[in-house]
């Protein structure tokens, strides 16, 4: 591990090493040790926060899975995506010319390339003829069998924790494949670094990242983990480097935040396709979590993934805590390579966000701490290097576990089930690392399932009118806590507004249809849930199904309060808000209408139209990061 | 650093074209044969690789370049530290294995393209000027200090008209609307993004100290009050060198492989063979 602030002009200068050696996620605006950056630094920084959108799950050509797909771009294009430049992106040509072109309506506020850890050295190995694994059978794959490649080396990422390992071509231990990783991540690192605005206009904000993609047996672990400033370990951890969880922590307490100013947390995300593997919950048949092991995972990872291209994570339909929204871009899989494979399996309802948010409260009531107190965000996963293409209408396909678009594309650009994925939203006081990384720690974010929905939400002792106070952010933080805190006492009424995403080049303004708090608690060892309509009319529906257009008005703006009648401070409990807006047109039935397909079809590359089992329609949403009640326990 | 056996190199190179003025002798030939259909990239990128492995071959790497003796001995069936190394040797190179073989040719042809693309770091005069070059890439948008109120359909049966209400009052309060602030440093692109493009319109035309609007936009009616205004700034070079350098880097890196190629190309015969 080196610190390496010295290339650029730190306002708090500070040496490397010393620092707290253990994660903070309580106490983010005291802890100026791992602060790199004056806070505050930005010309709008506005204490009362304010909406960021953003894409925390990016992957260019660096990552083995996306250049076997045919993506060429750098993690220097990713970022001038994010920014609002137009890119040529893949399909590419003979001559390296992108054949499709691609560009978002509106720039995002800030990005993170989170490319695999695990390949980015075996790659760079295999593209350069001076190396001596050139040659080497899986290289000459990588280079003219890329298909094959996909589903032999980079399932290597699948092999069973005990026994990961680097593939043969990295030599021993690896160690080839580390080398050849440096200058990889060198160049990610100046990548980010060339995109984030220190100026004071704080135009646009890039975090330093990777992403750890263990799969054992092809169940999903991944993570990606988000480092706070320019600070940054040598190398990536990957999961030829530590095939559990808990390695990777410890190679990141021992890299990272033994090394003060680097400071880190991870993010999880699709459990979905984890089958079990990625809470451990009592009776999962693994032994019990402790309470240090409990509250080392909550620090490390605050917050979790629930939304992106592989599919919604929030609630599974058949759970006990389920709804009927639940029933929202549920990919028909359960493990990675079921998905890559198109072989459909049910997913398992512990995967879940609620019902992991209720394991974390079940766990609070034995140990005293919560390890699932994961507040929320979404992401793209793009594998194009498009952060933020989220438009269900330009949906490009975002390969990965999907279609590859390594050659020229007939038809529909991915496999039906999957979808454009979402955005990471944080509320900071301005757009600067220092505030996005506060912001994730203590759990201020908020996902959205693409558009740009704005969702706040306070509970405590709050007024019951308090929809009808202009200065009501405010009045709510003086009374009470923002998502992602906890609940300051024995009040327990919640306000909750959303306002519609006003539409850009791309998409007309869609309206509102309800916006509802989602409530969980444990009641005699077991966890119920219950949702609660708070603002907005659940027949609300304008939309012409034939044409994909809107008739009809509907709200924009929703607010709320409501008062927990049943709120008792000595259970634990859990409230997040989710507004979703009217039914609109899924990707697949806008580009279907787009090229004239009517069902039953012939057209190559269209049956995905016709697919019954995959809804036209969606109600686009967003999801708060809960506010709890985790009373004393154990 | 590789660059300055390269460097001799393209004066080997070139020093044939400076003998040409004394004895008129040939110049060296680089023969190109294209795939077939190539277009016109194709072409172009087929010169270019013949042109690097001639260069790379004039600089003697050909010879002395550990990877590509490493690749001929392997064909040969020997290695480095084998007895027989510098005789297997002998025989790649009289079997013309260094010219003929993909691999060999394809170290020579990436290690001449990285070190043409080498640059040194640029001065600080260099990065003022591609900082001056895209001036408009690198300045930051025009700032506003603005009020904004709006008041929504869901609270307000005529929005516009209740607006009107309070601007005429003098201390318009407008609605509590989720992510909207009274009182923000902001940009007409920020509020475009956030609003909608009515809202950008109406604070781009407002002038400084009066409230202006109602203009409707997705959310309701909004009324605006510009307090202050900031041209776009172009930032200095300290506030943004890891910008600058990067785009210095994309360009200087292609454009010095680009200039140093085509000068070579003036050196040689250039025979190309399209089948």
């Amino acid at each position: 591990m080196s610190c390496r602030p010295s290339l650029l002009v730190l306002p708090l200068a500070l040496a490397c090493g010393g620092g707290n050696a253990s994660p903070d996620d309580t106490d983010a605006d005291t802890d100026v040790v791992r602060q790199t950056e004056a806070f505050p630094r930005c010309a709008d920084h506005d204490p009362g926060r304010r909406p960021l959108f953003g894409d925390l799950h990016v992957h260019t050509a660096r990552s083995l899975d996306a250049y076997l797909q045919g993506n060429r771009l750098s993690p220097a294009d990713a970022y001038r995506f994010a920014r609002g430049e137009r890119l040529d992106i893949q399909p590419f040509d003979a001559e390296g010319r992108g054949t499709r072109s691609l560009q978002l309506d509106r720039p995002l506020d800030f990005a993170a390339v989170t490319d695999h850890a695990e390949f980015l050295g075996t790659l760079a190995l295999c593209l350069d003829p001076a190396s001596p694994a050139y040659e080497d059978r899986e290289c000459v794959q990588v280079r003219d069998r890329p298909a094959l490649a996909f589903v032999g080396l980079n399932a290597a990422t699948a092999q069973d924790q005990a026994d990961a390992q680097f593939p043969g071509l990295c030599g021993d231990a690896g160690a080839d494949c580390l080398t050849a990783g440096l200058d990889v991540w060198e160049e990610e690192r100046q990548a980010t670094e060339a995109a984030y605005d220190r100026t004071e206009a704080c135009t646009f904000t890039s975090l330093h990242a990777y992403e750890w993609s263990g799969g054992p047996t092809a169940q999903n672990l991944h993570r990606n983990v988000i480092f706070r400033n320019e600070a940054v370990p040598d190398l990536p951890v990957g999961y030829f480097d530590e095939s559990y969880p808990e390695g990777l922590w410890s190679a990141l307490e021992r890299d990272c935040l033994g090394e003060a100013p680097c400071d880190v947390l991870a993010i999880p995300h699709n459990a979905n396709l984890s089958t079990g593997l990625m809470f451990r919950t009592p009776g999962d048949g693994t032994p019990p979590l402790t309470a240090a092991e409990a509250a080392r995972r909550a620090a490390f990872e605050p917050l979790v993934e629930i939304f992106q291209h592989k599919g919604d994570g929030e609630c599974w339909p058949g759970s006990p805590v389920s709804d009927e929204l639940c029933d929202f871009e549920k990919l028909p899989y359960n493990n990675l390579a079921s998905a890559n494979l198109g072989a459909k399996g049910e997913p398992l309802a512990r995967d879940f966000v609620r019902d992991v948010l209720g394991e974390g409260l079940r766990y609070q009531s034995t140990l005293g701490v919560d390890p699932y107190r994961l507040g929320i965000i979404a992401g793209t996963d793009t594998h194009l290097g498009t952060p933020g293409a989220t438009d269900e209408a330009s949906y490009p396909g975002h390969g990965g576990a999907g279609q590859a678009n390594r050659e020229a594309i007939v038809g529909l650009p991915d496999g039906v089930p999957y979808n454009p994925g979402g955005l990471a939203v944080v509320w900071a006081e301005e757009n600067s690392r220092e505030a996005i990384f506060r912001a994730l720690k203590r759990r201020e974010t908020y996902g959205t399932s693409g558009p740009r929905l704005v969702l706040r939400f306070w509970g405590g002792d709050l007024a019951a009118g308090a929809c009808e106070d202009p200065d009501l952010v405010a009045h709510a933080d003086a009374k009470g806590v923002p998502m992602g805190g906890l609940m300051p006492g024995s009040g327990a009424t919640f306000v909750v507004q959303a306002a519609a995403d006003p539409g850009g080049a791309s998409r007309a303004a869609v309206p509102l249809q309800r916006l509802q708090i989602v409530k969980g608690w444990v009641e005699d060892g077991e966890v119920r849930s219950t949702v609660i309509d708070v603002a907005g009319d659940a027949g609300t529906d304008p939309l012409d199904r034939d044409t994909c257009l809107l008739s009809g008005e509907g709200p924009t703006t929703l607010c709320g309060t409501w008062t927990d009648p049943d709120h008792d401070p000595s259970v634990p409990a859990f409230w997040y808000a989710r507004v979703v807006e009217v039914p609109t047109c899924r990707w697949q039935r806008a580009q279907c209408l787009a090229a004239g397909i009517t069902c039953p079809t012939q057209a190559d590359g269209y049956e995905g139209c016709c697919d019954d089992e995959v809804p036209d329609t969606l109600q686009e949403r967003a999801w708060s990061s809960p506010i709890w009640n985790l009373p004393e326990g154990g | 650093m590789a660059w300055p056996p390269l460097l001799w190199g393209i004066l080997a190179l070139a020093g044939h074209l400076a003998l040409d003025a004394l004895r008129v002798p040939p110049r060296p030939v680089v023969a190109v044969t294209l795939p077939p259909g190539a277009g016109e990239a194709a072409r172009q990128a087929a010169i270019d690789d013949a042109l690097l492995v001639a260069a790379a071959r004039a600089a003697g790497w050909h010879r002395s370049d550990p990877v590509v003796q490493r690749r001929l001995l392997e064909l040969a069936g020997s290695s480095a530290d084998a007895a027989d190394a510098a005789d297997a040797l002998d025989q790649a190179y009289a079997l013309g294995l260094d010219a003929l073989d993909p691999l060999a040719v394809a170290r020579l042809r990436d290690r001449a393209r990285r070190a043409l693309g080498e640059v040194e770091a640029p001065s600080d005069a260099e990065l003022q000027d591609v900082l001056a070059a895209h001036a408009s890439r690198f300045r930051r948008p025009a700032a506003l200090e603005v009020e904004h109120r709006v008041w929504t359909a869901e609270r307000h049966e005529d929005p516009e008209a209740a607006a009107r209400r309070e601007l005429a009052s003098g201390t318009p309060r407008g609605d509590a609307v989720a992510g909207l602030r009274s009182r923000a440093r902001t940009s007409v692109e920020a509020l475009e993004a956030a609003w909608g493009a009515p809202v950008a319109d109406l604070a781009r035309s407002a002038p400084v100290g009066a409230w202006v609007g109602p203009v409707r936009a997705a959310h309701g009616a909004h009324a605006l009050r510009v307090l202050q205004r900031e041209d776009a700034v172009l930032p200095p070079l300290e506030a943004i060198r890891e910008e600058v350098l990067a785009a210095w880097r994309e360009e200087a890196s292609a454009r010095r492989v680009r200039d140093r190629l085509d000068a070579l190309r003036a050196t040689v015969d250039l025979r190309v063979e399209d089948p």
